[in-house]
């Protein structure tokens, strides 16, 4: 089966729940799906279609890149599992931690530094850098 | 009453001489509100990501991942180790957000 089809269901999804930039291309057995979305609840559904489709994500046959990364000069809820959120000197996880934000914290987005790192302050006036997957659009 | 509101109206413009910048910018703001985004690669292109930057970043996406391990081969990611089926998505999300040509999960799932 073609894998545009394989994953229809998915790109069906994206394309209902207006992911914007959405991007759908095949190369090497490959497929990409690339977009951006405000929703980490969007984004997350995104994620189960594919679960469903591939469970375990075993097939290796898709690159699902869905950015629901808080915008900047927007606020964002730390939402890592259950721990606080290290806020670094620099993008990198070799940087000194000089910082921490709180489990479902609201911080300020200040800028993005690259696709992983965003650089934050806290209500608190820390600033520094975390790593953006434990952001969510506020 | 309506004459001299409108004097006065002229009179601030002309004092402050920048009518039209003000315009610029107020035009700008919902635009610019939207276009910050990280800047996006042509349509056509697949980015893929050259190995160093994957193993650095690798590096800082399994962190908190105990007992994953992740390697890389000209754009290939390979998971290997333990992990739970609970924290598979999010991982996953994380490496597939790095740009790779392919991901291998070859984790075992406890």
């Amino acid at each position: 089966m073609a894998l545009k089809d394989k994953y229809k269901p998915l790109t069906d999804a994206a394309q209902a729940a207006g992911i914007t930039d959405l991007k759908v291309r095949e190369q090497d057995n490959v497929l990409y799906i690339d977009g951006t979305t405000s929703s980490g609840a969007v984004k997350d559904n995104l994620w189960n279609i594919y679960n469903q489709i591939d469970p375990d994500f075993r097939a290796g046959d898709l690159i699902l890149n869905i950015d629901a990364s808080a915008a900047p000069g927007t606020k964002a809820k730390v939402t890592t599992q259950s721990s606080n959120l290290n806020i670094r000197k620099g993008p990198g996880t070799d940087q000194e931690i000089i910082g921490k934000a709180a489990h479902n914290e609201i911080v300020n987005v200040v800028s993005k530094a690259n696709d992983q790192w965003s650089l934050i302050r806290t209500d608190k006036g820390s600033e520094g850098y975390v790593y953006t997957q434990y952001l969510t659009q506020a | 009453m309506l004459a001299s509101a409108g004097i006065l109206f002229i009179y601030t413009g002309a004092c402050k001489g920048h009518s039209s910048e003000v315009k610029t910018d107020t035009a700008v703001v919902t635009p610019a509100a939207t276009d910050n985004t990280v800047q996006k690669a042509p349509d056509t292109a697949i980015v893929i990501s050259p190995d160093e930057t994957l193993k650095n970043n690798l590096t800082d996406a399994i962190k908190d991942y105990p007992g994953v391990t992740a390697s890389v081969d000209q754009g290939v990611v390979t998971l290997t180790g333990n992990i739970t089926r609970d924290k598979l998505p999010r991982l996953m999300m994380s490496v597939n957000s790095l740009h790779p040509k392919k991901v291998n999960n070859n984790l075992t799932i406890k």
